[in-house]
């Protein structure tokens, strides 16, 4: 690790001490206070980060944008853990969802600078997707494009040194699609490119809607779905 | 899974296509073979993220060709671009296929860095045998399969 991210250790040391509040019977005060107290880090550390991209000193950006992730991704952790309890299995997916993309992100951002030590959250997001929820499909839809940027430098993406994906003082850099031509189909999968476009509700025998999560029956969703089926008799 | 393919006169679709002949290397449209004209080719969208990692490995690479359009096609399996690679590149500098091979890897890696996933790819090379003739190469598997490939490429060229 670059010596001068030591005295940033704190702040991994109170991610490492919070690892025990992720099991799920733990107290929601506790994932809760968790929550607030990552917030705070948070904040603390995005100030640090733009001090050093004001400095150009492109390792210690990096560096800090990859804690940055790293609290991001145990707060959507938390915030997973609290919407189950509440019954909002929906946004605890979404939660799950951006657990996993942080976490990958802080890897990226430390690539070359140090190894990321993760506090066990892949195991936890995988336990977690695996054991408490049901198994999910997924939509993906096909795009044709003609021009892309690169966000970092605006240049047409692909004609600079940039790569998508990589951290650059402090950001990452990704493709921004300019103009899509054309979306010629969409296709149901179980590896998606993202866990967040996945289908939502599934009608059974009686062509009730139910929530894919839930199981409820979504009453809005039923009756259109009666309609239809009324009027194509 | 390794797939070796008869392939179509590759330098004279390129004809046929006004796309330009390359020297040591070029990525290719997706379908290639059977586009009939230049509007219907298509590159798959992470063609400009290799082309431009190869390009500043200081590998001499056929730049992309303008006017094509991409596709993305939103799925966690990486669908490689299709990398034509010429007999003199494989007679005379094959360890810049294995360092662009390992370009790739070191990219599909990353893609799962810090996840529990396994990366699945689907990687298609052309290469110009020393006959002038042209095969396809068909990889389906995970990032460790890749290892053997510059040899595999290597054989097919000789045969």
């Amino acid at each position: 690790m670059i010596k001068e991210m030591d005295k940033y250790k704190y702040i991994l040391d109170e991610i490492g001490a919070r690892t025990k509040y992720l099991y799920f019977t733990r107290g929601l005060e506790f994932q809760e206070e968790s929550v607030d107290k990552l917030d705070e880090l948070l904040k603390s550390i995005l100030k640090e980060k733009e001090k050093y991209v004001e400095e150009k000193n492109e390792s210690m950006a990096n560096g800090l944008l990859s804690i940055e992730h790293m609290i991001l991704s145990q707060k959507r952790l938390f915030e997973m853990i609290i919407n189950l309890k509440k019954d909002n299995s929906d946004d605890a997916w979404t939660s799950l969802v951006l657990a996993e993309t942080h976490i990958h992100l802080a890897h990226m951002a430390a690539k070359g600078l140090f190894s990321v030590n993760d506090g066990n959250i892949p195991q936890f997001i995988e336990g977690y997707e695996k054991l408490i929820f049901p198994p999910q499909v997924y939509n993906s839809i096909e795009a044709i494009y003609g021009s892309s940027t690169c966000s970092i430098c605006g240049e047409e993406y692909g004609k600079c040194n940039h790569i998508k994906g990589r951290a650059y003082m402090g950001k990452f850099c990704f493709e921004q699609i300019k103009d899509i031509k054309e979306m010629p189909a969409m296709a149901i999968v179980f590896e998606p490119a993202s866990k967040l476009h996945r289908i939502t509700h599934s009608s059974d025998d009686n062509h009730n809607m139910r929530d894919v999560m839930t199981h409820r029956i979504s009453h809005k969703e039923s009756n259109k779905l009666k309609t239809k089926l009324n009027k194509s008799k | 899974m390794i797939e070796i393919q008869e392939y179509i006169d590759a330098s004279e679709k390129m004809k046929k296509l006004g796309l330009r002949k390359p020297e040591f290397m070029a990525i290719l449209p997706r379908n290639f073979d059977t586009a009939e004209t230049p509007d219907l080719l298509l590159y798959p969208n992470e063609a400009k993220t290799i082309h431009s990692l190869i390009r500043q490995a200081e590998i001499d690479i056929t730049p992309l060709e303008d006017g094509i359009l991409f596709k993305d096609e939103q799925s966690f399996t990486f669908v490689a671009p299709l990398i034509l690679f010429t007999s003199i590149i494989i007679a005379q500098n094959p360890h810049l296929i294995n360092i662009t091979i390992n370009i790739i890897s070191d990219y599909i890696y990353d893609r799962i860095r810090g996840t529990r996933k396994n990366a699945n790819l689907k990687l298609e090379y052309i290469i110009e045998t020393r006959n002038g003739d042209y095969k396809k190469l068909n990889y389906e598997g995970n990032i460790d399969g890749l290892n053997n490939l510059p040899e595999i490429i290597k054989e097919i060229h000789d045969d």
